[in-house]
């Protein structure tokens, strides 16, 4: 234990060492970090309160169903903390630069491991952190909870639920690593990503919200009652079902539920703890060094003759060679081919739940609202495919930068050759998901048309965005994508993306209501729009562009 | 062939090179000596371009290197202290990539390639993956990259770090020879023996100050003088003042 306390206090020594940095330029970065996260924290928990006063004041929708809504966000939750940790995991327990270092020394591969996870959870769930507990502040405070209550819901309820689900990830995470001495990884991978998504889809169908929305409001006005046997059976048994019961009694003030249910979080959450460590002990050591061969193991695959430096190109010599060593560096690391693949898989989900929506026969009052929400979902999911892939280009250049530096190639055009390298590609998803979000709504082409060129400025504005930032928080020396796209830098990125979310939400909010209040299509309405968001994107761009451009130039 | 007009850096405060004026003709052989902290890697990185100066100019062939950077690069070869590479490219992916980015033809980078892998002895590895290369391996390489577009001016940092001594040997006489050639060498060292057997002219930077410059006559006649010894020179040259 001693061992453990010693790493940590170095650690945490580093980490306040590196944020008390006296000077000016670091102090300024961590008070625009601070300023950022405020505002973040502050809009989610007014997002929080509002979304909590609407549904149980506005929508009247009960206690009952907006502890169960708050049942499957949690779910959500689960999957993408699970998820997070697993990707982030790889990096922190098997890749980082120390393990090498602690493999030298005489501490137990347990005890690397405890630190190593204990990083690992921290770090990836830092931000996650903060938007919890700003919606648990909104939520209560709606609800007119005492200060011990947020005390409890956070430390006793949120972080025993993401410790479980982040057990659960690298345990999964360790015996894919074992058994891919006997089976390919890639056939792993793919088995765990599709057993993600067979859970997530039996999830939904066994708790059914259109049904249990329909079954709960056949007791209007008395629902806020417990409606226990509307619950499937399967949900019983999930900690999300848990968490959300202690939630729901704690409104109802019922504490002997609070207590039964808050038992089994902790038993489960433990025994989750104890199953990991126990898995670690036997597999960390191990596996440690299947992931160091892993590097090895996938030799001269995925080479497309194109790809081949020796091959005649019809581009200039400079942006060939940058654009075959980007594609054979992204082919040859494993974190970018896997995620590349998770995230085209999420956006396959994403467009086929949106072809099979059906919106159009919906009251009129709540289409915008639909259309909002839709329209929201798809900036996040740019901003989170910007942020983790986009975001780190710069960086990626690493300690090699030298050899661009010292040679004639102007910045410029390598910089114009990463925008380009971003922007096509973003430009492609961002429209193609534009283009499914009007399936819902009867595939209505006035709304297709502003989505089409919104999508546009959409994706310029957060192209530039993502590179200007990974340019200004650029660091050569983070071999690792993963790392680098959930640093503090990345972290600060996302959270300005998030509000340049409710921007265009903003730009597109009024002539979108008008249009399905009168179904009648209003060229002012759409060309203000439209204007609105190319200014946006000009004012966001050409700033962040031209940081990138300089921080690209700075001394190496 | 590379000038260096009143070349200042500042780090803050801290003066990392004062002042410096050298030129280093066509064919010569500059070594660039200098304690620890002198000043030496961030010269060298400012004639690379990879520092910006405080103020100061770089000619590379005439050319203003501050103000046409990029054909004043078209001319230059650098060779940093530490072989940081691309770990995911093969040897002969990195100097392809390389020759692409002086915008060479592919059929003569092809030759050059051939010609150099087998000068540095580099054939069993060049198709492997550079992040299995040990350090000497990826030196080798880096100075095969240099050399690749026939630079004018070679600067190079520290180049026998990590080499073998019959790779040390290869380099070593490459570099002569290359100097013989007419192409414009400034080598920063910190071993006096590699000094004296390659170098033409030395220099010796101290506080980001040129303190002194010899040639070869110059490093003769105090050898005889100082015990026949340079070393001695050079630690009674560098000693601290406190």
């Amino acid at each position: 234990m001693r061992e453990i306390f010693f790493i940590l206090k170095f650690k945490l020594l580093f980490i306040f060492k590196t944020a008390l940095d006296s000077k000016w330029g670091a102090v300024l970065k961590e008070l625009a970090s601070v300023a950022v996260f405020t505002g973040f924290a502050l809009s989610t928990f007014i997002s929080s309160n509002y979304a909590t006063a609407y549904l149980l004041s506005e929508a009247k929708i009960g206690l009952f169903l907006f502890h169960r809504i708050l049942s499957m966000l949690l779910f959500i939750l689960f999957v993408l903390v699970s998820l997070g940790n697993m990707i982030v995991a790889y990096s922190t327990l098997y890749k980082s630069k120390d393990i090498e270092f602690f493999l030298t020394t005489p501490i137990k591969p347990i005890k690397i491991y405890t630190v190593k996870f204990l990083d690992n959870f921290f770090y990836s769930s830092s931000t996650m952190f903060i938007f919890i507990f700003s919606i648990l502040l909104g939520y209560g405070s709606y609800l007119g909870k005492p200060l011990h209550f947020y005390l409890f819901s956070f430390f006793g309820v949120i972080v025993p639920f993401m410790l479980m689900s982040a057990s659960l990830s690298i345990i999964i995470l360790m015996l894919i690593l074992k058994l891919s001495k006997k089976i390919d990884i890639r056939r792993l991978i793919f088995l765990a990503g599709l057993t993600y998504a067979v859970c997530i889809y039996l999830y939904f169908k066994s708790t059914n919200p259109t049904k249990l929305f329909t079954e709960v409001m056949k007791y209007y006005p008395y629902i806020d009652q417990y409606f226990a046997q509307l619950d499937p059976s399967l949900a019983l048994y999930l900690p999300n079902h848990w968490v959300a019961e202690i939630f729901y009694f704690s409104v109802r003030e019922n504490s002997e539920m609070v207590l039964k249910y808050f038992l089994i979080l902790i038993s489960a959450t433990i025994g989750m703890l104890l199953i990991n460590f126990s898995v670690a002990r036997k597999l960390y050591f191990e596996t440690l060094f299947i992931a160091f061969d892993l590097k090895n193991k996938f030799r001269k695959k995925f080479e497309p003759e194109f790809l081949k430096f020796e091959k005649k190109s019809i581009f200039h010599p400079q942006i060939e060679v940058l654009m075959k060593r980007d594609l054979k560096m992204f082919l040859r690391e494993p974190s970018q081919w896997v995620h590349f693949l998770i995230m085209v898989l999420l956006v396959l989900i994403f467009i086929w739940s949106l072809i099979n929506m059906r919106l159009y026969r919906v009251e009129t009052q709540l289409l915008s609202l639909a259309f909002a929400s839709i329209f929201s979902f798809n900036i996040f999911l740019i901003a989170s495919i910007v942020i983790r892939f986009v975001y780190p280009l710069i960086s990626l250049e690493g300690m090699g930068y030298w050899t661009i530096r010292s040679s004639p190639v102007k910045l410029t055009r390598l910089y114009i050759h990463k925008f380009i390298i971003s922007f096509f590609p973003i430009l492609i998803v961002s429209e193609a998901i534009s283009y499914f979000s009007v399936f819902p709504f009867g595939k209505d082409r006035n709304i297709g048309l502003l989505m089409a060129i919104i999508s546009l400025f959409i994706a310029l504005t957060y192209v530039s965005l993502g590179l200007g930032m990974g340019g200004y928080f650029a660091n050569y020396t983070e071999k690792s994508p993963v790392r680098i796209a959930s640093s503090r830098g990345a972290t600060i990125t996302l959270l300005l993306g998030l509000v340049l979310i409710s921007i265009f939400m903003g730009i597109i909010f009024v002539p979108i209501t008008f249009y399905f209040q009168s179904l009648k299509f209003n060229t002012e309405f759409f060309t203000s729009a439209i204007l609105g968001a190319l200014f946006t994107s000009i004012a966001i761009s050409v700033p962040f562009n031209l940081l990138g451009l300089k921080s690209m130039k700075r001394d190496f | 062939m590379l000038r260096l007009e009143n070349l200042t850096k500042k780090f803050g405060d801290f003066v990392a090179v004062d002042n410096l004026t050298l030129e280093v003709k066509s064919g010569e052989f500059f070594g660039f000596l200098g304690p620890n902290g002198a000043g030496k890697t961030t010269t060298i990185k400012m004639i690379a371009g990879l520092i910006q100066p405080t103020s100061g100019k770089i000619f590379i062939c005439g050319i203003d290197a501050l103000k046409e950077p990029e054909k004043a690069k078209s001319y230059l070869a650098y060779v940093p202290d530490q072989p940081y590479m691309y770990d995911k490219l093969t040897g002969r992916e990195f100097l392809y990539f390389i020759g692409g980015l002086f915008k060479m033809d592919k059929i003569e980078i092809k030759k050059k390639i051939d010609f150099w892998v087998q000068h540095f002895e580099i054939e069993k590895w060049i198709d492997r993956r550079i992040e299995e290369y040990s350090q000497g391996m990826k030196q080798r390489v880096i100075i095969a990259s240099a050399l690749l577009h026939d630079p004018k001016v070679i600067v190079i940092d520290e180049p026998m770090i990590g080499l073998d001594p019959r790779s040390a040997r290869i380099v070593k006489d490459t570099l002569k020879q290359k100097s013989k050639e007419g192409v414009t060498i400034f080598m920063s060292t910190h071993s006096i023996e590699v000094a004296e057997e390659l170098c033409d002219t030395i220099g010796i930077i101290k506080d980001g100050k040129l303190i002194a410059k010899f040639d070869a006559e110059d490093i003769q006649k105090f050898k005889q003088s100082q015990d026949g010894r340079f070393e001695s020179l050079f630690i009674e040259l560098t000693k601290s003042e406190s």
